[in-house]
């Protein structure tokens, strides 16, 4: 089956099968940071923004996207230039192992979206399908509370 | 990948088409909301899919006496809605909260999480308790209870859920939910969703749903039954809490025992119960 | 202390691997597609215990796609273990790649390798195996009962204690007269918990990509904590000069144990070699639970005596532990729970531990974080707060009297090594005294404890312990790091440790910097690849911040000298009077040389040479760090739900390199510290089947399941340590346990003695509950 689908700003035309999952999709298609953790939607570690909204690309099939919008940490970067969430979570400590640091910045960049203003418990709520076994969370909150800061000093 | 026998998917944009669609494909044919609960547990039998995304279905009405939400609106949009944060205290954003990761809710629908009907779901007992109603499609619509769709004998895989319709409640109506688990992301180990109208403190009227006990939400009807015409005072709600515990089968699965799953039927129609007086005292 | 003013050490630099990690660049093995890749997939037992009588694979074979089935039929059959350890290793060689008979339900039967993962999948439900069932063995209890089941019947195994009785491992050490001691104590007391099955659950699965260069190398790309271990351990199997192996690590999305460990490197190889193809093996995550490695399970009893004023005069730990079908680290994980935990109470002149390690049918035990100091460490912690109670003496308190400080020394430190005799040490660094007091502050200790301050239907509790673990293994572990400049002052560092996230290769880079003088972006640091970087045993045992950066430092010195050599030519100088800083060789008369120019002259001047150096270290020590650990719990006594509302961690691990990496490294130890508290525990059917191989029901926290982890660097110098630093990776997971245990006592008056706490041990501490299934 042949459907379009726009990756990080790219309108891409690509066959699926039909059972494939958006993540084997994504991944195929050279987004590697699309990272398979469990495949069941239980620690976010595929998570990219469909439509603007944090999804598990694991949990949904891949033809269902068909028009949709997909980005994901590949995309974020704009002319050399680091997303704030990318930056905080280097300045926070907040990236250790780096393989769950893709899909907690896509989690992020949803809630900051929605909540510009998150309080801390707002932003463990906002990255509780995002699990890491690293950092114990601590400087990854840290690194969403940098980047909404960072948010305010641009205004 | 357990949707390995998929060969087609349809995104119809016409529900008799969807019918049509789901009755000439075969018996692998199934109906998919998000799909999210369908790519994990699906299953090497299904060759059909049918995607309802495309049938208008994602929506929040506000009317005077009723908020209708359609199936395939998202869990975060049903959280997010205006409407809800105020209906019965926003019991249903609330609950929403606890159901699965921020990703999930993004991605999976209402009506999917209704249909799919998980042992575990905190949905189902929840709109159970709040009487909700349902329309659906086989051809023709119908209306119907949301419990009389969960009683009807056979399964229907040709049956579509268009909207779920919540009453709008005046005063003297309170609810309350409660659910336990082992972590903040995980499925119930127990809930139980309760409704109580009542008249100057004395119950007329009330729902009680306990899910989770690990098979799907049953109605309490025993309970229901012991409160209307009492006072709701602490006696009565520790003598129906017992009575919950009593009459509600539970059993073991390797997330729970038996005997805690007792316990916490008990423990939750107890605070249900407390939470509504305290709601009804204050309006 | 030492005033010496670092540049580079200390600060927390960005991440040298970062941009790429935080930019999604495919730097982790499972991120490269080679073309004609083959996957694999395994067959696994369905039996706890059964020989295999008959199998057959023609129909698997015959599947289009498939390129070849191993099976115990044709591949090696030498026995040797998994435990990616020093050499020899102290681990039993006790496992084949594919073997006669199946141990637990999970134990490798056959591989195959086919086109795509889906053919793989199905050719391996076309393989056909008979198996004679025998009877299992599913608990420490049944391996050690009398015509209990002989999980290791083989003949061909060495290294194993008492096959015959299941007996992995034995130690037994003595130090003065431990019964006399306790009998002749005031106060006794005496402790039995439990700890069960856990995961690591890196986020990243174990993967290994495999195919032959142009020269008909056999090169692995895999995830890994030890590549020179795998280089040697798939070698020797395969029967492949090492010189034909080259080991490649890439990024690791964690390890914490599990990756120390040759799990499918020697699949993937065969497979290459007998294919000619690239190869992929990668574990789905049910898959890590039951088939890669575990903690091993441990019952552990201590007994204290101690005079009334709570000196300790006898300490006596039991441990028997299960390391499941396997015994790969299970005679060093058993040291570990004494080694590291009874040197820091060295005042008491009468020590025992008696440990002992038996085979199951159940998931094999292996290295995980902590390596048998957390199973120490809940009984011996939760007996000393028992103690203190018995005494009426605070518990920080009565940790003050006892706890070993800098300039003592422990017997235990000789007595018990890894596999053998251990080092004897004295203490060059210990800030524990001011750990506790910085702790207790910290969390309200004096305010707080004993309260019993209820909330609702919470019950409010603070508790504590305190920790040690070590830097390294002396005598055995050896790092060695290269240096070599470059013509523009930048340098590369090339090291064989395995940054497998915690952010070594920044911290090693720092310490290379610090010496040369140059800032970070000057330090290009590659790791690790058999060909290219020096020899290191690897990351695990808390080696790479000591053992390692020692060794860079060394390698950093000597680069030093040699430029100040070339630089005293250029600056007609002695090279004695020479500093460098800024990126500049200086002279006393203020005269200065670019380090460019220093190269540039090294390279094309006169007297030409490549500057540069490799250096080695293996410690004659290891240097503890120290951990004071503190925390309020709230338990809701009608569900028996335990919160961690407080959490607050005061470590000595010497100068912090970079203190976000070390606080980080504590961060995260002690979340995985508090899911293993609370609710991580692999559970079995009556069959030896776990129960919950997915993240949907083995609950590792998330985000909202943990308070705001308080790490407190207390300043302090380790005089044998790279710029006074010792390492830190491990001792943070030691502490949650008894740390909540006691405060749970604090909050209900209950002691909980097996791990995890759950809602349903706490109501049947409380008595709310009657026993189980009953």
């Amino acid at each position: 089956m042949s459907i379009t689908l726009t990756i990080n700003g790219q309108g891409r035309a690509v066959e699926v099968a039909p059972g494939e999952t958006l993540l084997e999709l994504l991944r195929r298609a050279g987004c590697k940071s699309v990272k398979l953790g469990c495949d069941t939607g239980d620690c976010g570690t595929c998570a990219v923004l469909l439509n603007g909204r944090a999804v598990n690309a694991c949990m949904l099939l891949a033809v269902a996207c068909d028009g949709c919008s997909v980005t994901t940490v590949e995309g974020l970067e704009v002319e050399g230039r680091l997303h704030d969430l990318q930056s905080a979570s280097l300045d926070s400590g907040g990236v250790q192992c780096g393989f769950c640091t893709p899909g907690m910045i896509m989690a992020a960049v949803d809630l900051l979206s929605r909540n510009p203003h998150p309080t801390d418990e707002e932003i463990r709520a906002g990255l509780a399908g995002n699990l890491c076994r690293c950092t114990g969370y601590v400087k990854q909150i840290a690194a969403v509370r940098m980047a909404h800061a960072e948010v305010d000093d641009h205004d | 990948m357990p949707l390995t026998g998929l060969e087609s998917y349809h995104r119809p944009v016409d529900l008799q088409l969807a019918v049509d669609l789901i009755r000439t494909s075969g018996p692998g044919a199934r109906l998919m909301a998000a799909g999210t609960d369908l790519v994990l547990h699906g299953g090497d039998e299904i060759t059909t899919l049918v995607d309802l995304s495309g049938l208008n279905l994602a929506y929040v009405e506000v009317g005077d006496t009723r908020i209708a939400i359609g199936a395939m609106t998202t869990l975060t949009d049903v959280l997010e809605h205006p409407a809800l944060a105020t209906y019965l205290g926003g019991l249903i954003p609330g609950v929403l909260r606890t159901v699965g990761s921020p990703m999930l809710r993004n991605a999976a629908t209402l009506g999917g999480n209704l249909v799919r009907r998980q042992p575990w779901s905190d949905l189902v007992p929840l709109f159970l308790a709040l009487g909700a109603t349902i329309r659906h499609f086989d051809g023709t619509e119908h209306h119907a209870a949301l419990s009389s769709f969960y009683e009807r004998p056979g399964h229907r895989p040709d049956d579509i859920l268009l909207e779920v319709v919540v009453p709008s409640y005046g005063v003297g109506v309170a609810a309350a939910f409660e659910k336990f688990t082992r972590s903040a992301v995980d499925i119930a180990l127990l809930n139980c969703a309760v409704w109580v109208s009542a008249d100057r403190g004395t119950c007329t009227t009330a729902r009680i749903y306990v899910g989770a006990t690990p098979r799907p939400a049953v109605d309490a009807t025993s309970v229901a039954g012991y409160l209307e015409g009492k006072k709701l005072d602490q006696r009565v709600i520790a003598e129906a809490a017992r009575l919950g515990a009593t009459d509600v089968t539970t059993g073991d699965d390797r997330r729970a025992s038996a005997t805690y799953r007792t316990h916490l039927v008990e423990v939750g129609i107890r605070r249900c119960l407390t939470r509504i007086v305290r709601s009804l005292e204050a309006s | 202390m030492t005033d010496t003013p670092r540049n580079v050490v200390g600060l927390n630099e960005r991440k040298v691997d970062g941009y790429s990690l935080v930019t999604g660049k495919p730097v982790f093995a499972g991120d490269v597609d080679f073309p004609d890749c083959l996957h694999v997939k395994f067959l696994y037992s369905p039996h706890a215990h059964a020989r295999i009588t008959a199998i057959a694979t023609h129909r698997a074979e015959a599947l289009p796609g498939v390129a070849v089935v191993l099976t115990h039929e044709n591949t090696p059959l030498r026995r040797f273990t998994t435990a990616g350890q020093g050499y020899p290793e102290p681990s039993p060689y006790d496992a084949r790649m594919f073997d006669t008979k199946v141990r637990f339900v999970g134990d490798r039967v056959a591989a195959v390798a086919a086109k795509s993962p889906s053919i793989a999948a199905r050719a391996v439900q076309l393989i056909d195996v008979q198996y004679e069932a025998l009877p299992a063995v599913l608990s420490i209890d049944e391996a050690v009962a009398a015509g209990a089941p002989v999980i290791h019947d083989e003949t061909d195994a060495t290294g194993v204690r008492d096959p015959s009785r299941n007996i992995v491992a034995e130690v037994l050490v003595e130090v003065g007269d431990p019964e006399t001691g306790l009998a002749e104590s005031a106060a006794v007391v005496e402790t039995v918990c439990e700890t069960p099955y856990a995961q690591h659950t890196p986020l990243e699965p174990h993967v290994v990509q495999s195919y032959l260069d142009n020269d008909q190398r056999l090169v692995l790309l895999t995830s890994t904590q030890v590549p020179f271990h795998v280089r040697r351990i798939v070698a020797r199997l395969l029967d492949l000069p090492i010189a034909r192996v080259r080991v490649i690590k890439p990024r690791v999305g964690g390890g914490f144990g599990v990756k120390q460990e040759v799990l499918l490197e020697d699949v993937a190889a065969l497979v290459t070699l007998r294919t000619e193809r690239p190869v992929r093996v990668e574990l789905t995550r049910p898959e890590e639970f039951y088939a890669s490695r575990t903690r091993h399970p441990m019952r552990v009893g201590v007994k204290l005596g101690a005079d009334t004023d709570g000196r300790l005069g006898a300490v006596s730990m039991e441990a028997i532990s299960n390391t499941g079908a396997y015994g790969t680290h299970g005679l060093t994980v058993l040291s570990n729970a004494g080694s590291k935990t009874l040197p820091l109470y060295n005042k008491a002149p009468h020590v025992r531990f008696d440990g002992k390690a038996v085979y199951t049918n159940l998931p094999v035990g292996g290295a995980y974080r902590g390596y048998g100091a957390t199973q120490g460490y809940f009984a011996l912690e939760t007996a000393m707060d028992e103690l203190a109670e018995q005494l009426g003496i605070d518990p920080v308190d009565l940790r003050l009297r006892n706890h070993i400080r800098a300039g003592e020394t422990s017997p235990i430190f000789e007595e018990i090594g890894e596999g053998r005799k251990g080092v004897e040490q004295t203490i060059g660094s210990c800030a524990l005294e001011e750990c506790l007091r910085v702790g207790a502050d910290r969390i309200g200790w004096r305010a707080k404890r004993g309260l019993r301050r209820r909330d609702g239907s919470w019950a409010h509790g603070v508790g504590m312990s305190i920790h040690m673990q070590g830097s390294g293994i002396p005598a055995i572990d050896m790092g060695a790091a290269t240096i070599k400049m470059n013509d523009d002052g930048s340098f590369n560092l090339l090291v064989g440790a395995t940054d497998l996230g915690t952010g070594s290769d920044t911290i090693l880079g720092q310490i290379a910097a610090e010496v040369l003088g140059v800032p970070l972006e000057k330090m290009i640091v590659y790791s690790s690849d058999t060909d290219m970087t020096p020899f290191d045993v690897g990351a695990y045992a808390s080696s790479t911040t000591y053992v390692s950066g020692n060794a860079v430092r060394r390698a950093a010195e000597s680069t030093r000298r040699q430029i100040l050599e070339v630089a005293a030519a250029m600056l007609s100088s002695d090279a004695s009077h020479l500093r460098l800083a800024d990126e500049q060789v200086i002279a006393p008369n203020g005269r200065t040389v670019d380090l460019a120019d220093v190269c540039l002259r090294a390279f094309y001047g006169t007297d030409q040479l490549q500057i540069g150096a490799t250096a080695s270290y293996v410690g004659d020590q290891s240097p503890p760090p120290f951990l004071a650990s503190f925390a309020e719990v709230a338990v809701e006594t009608e569900t028996g739900r335990i919160k961690v509302v407080d959490y607050v961690a005061a470590v000595d691990c010497g100068v912090a390199i970079h203190p976000h990496a070390a606080a980080g490294q504590v961060e995260g130890a002690i979340a995985n510290g508090i899911g293993y508290a609370l609710t991580e525990e692999m559970t079995f059917s009556p069959h030896g089947r776990i129960r919950n191989p997915s993240f949907f029901d083995y609950k590792i926290p998330a985000a909202p399941d943990l308070p705001d982890i308080d790490v407190i660097l207390v300043d302090s110098y380790e005089p044998t340590g790279p710029m006074g630093a010792k390492s830190i990776a491990e001792i943070g997971i030691n502490a949650p346990i008894p740390t909540i245990a006691n405060a749970v006592h604090d909050a209900i008056g209950v002691r909980l003695k097996a791990t995890p706490f759950t809602p349903e041990r706490v109501l049947r501490a409380l008595r709310v509950l009657g026993a189980p299934n009953g």
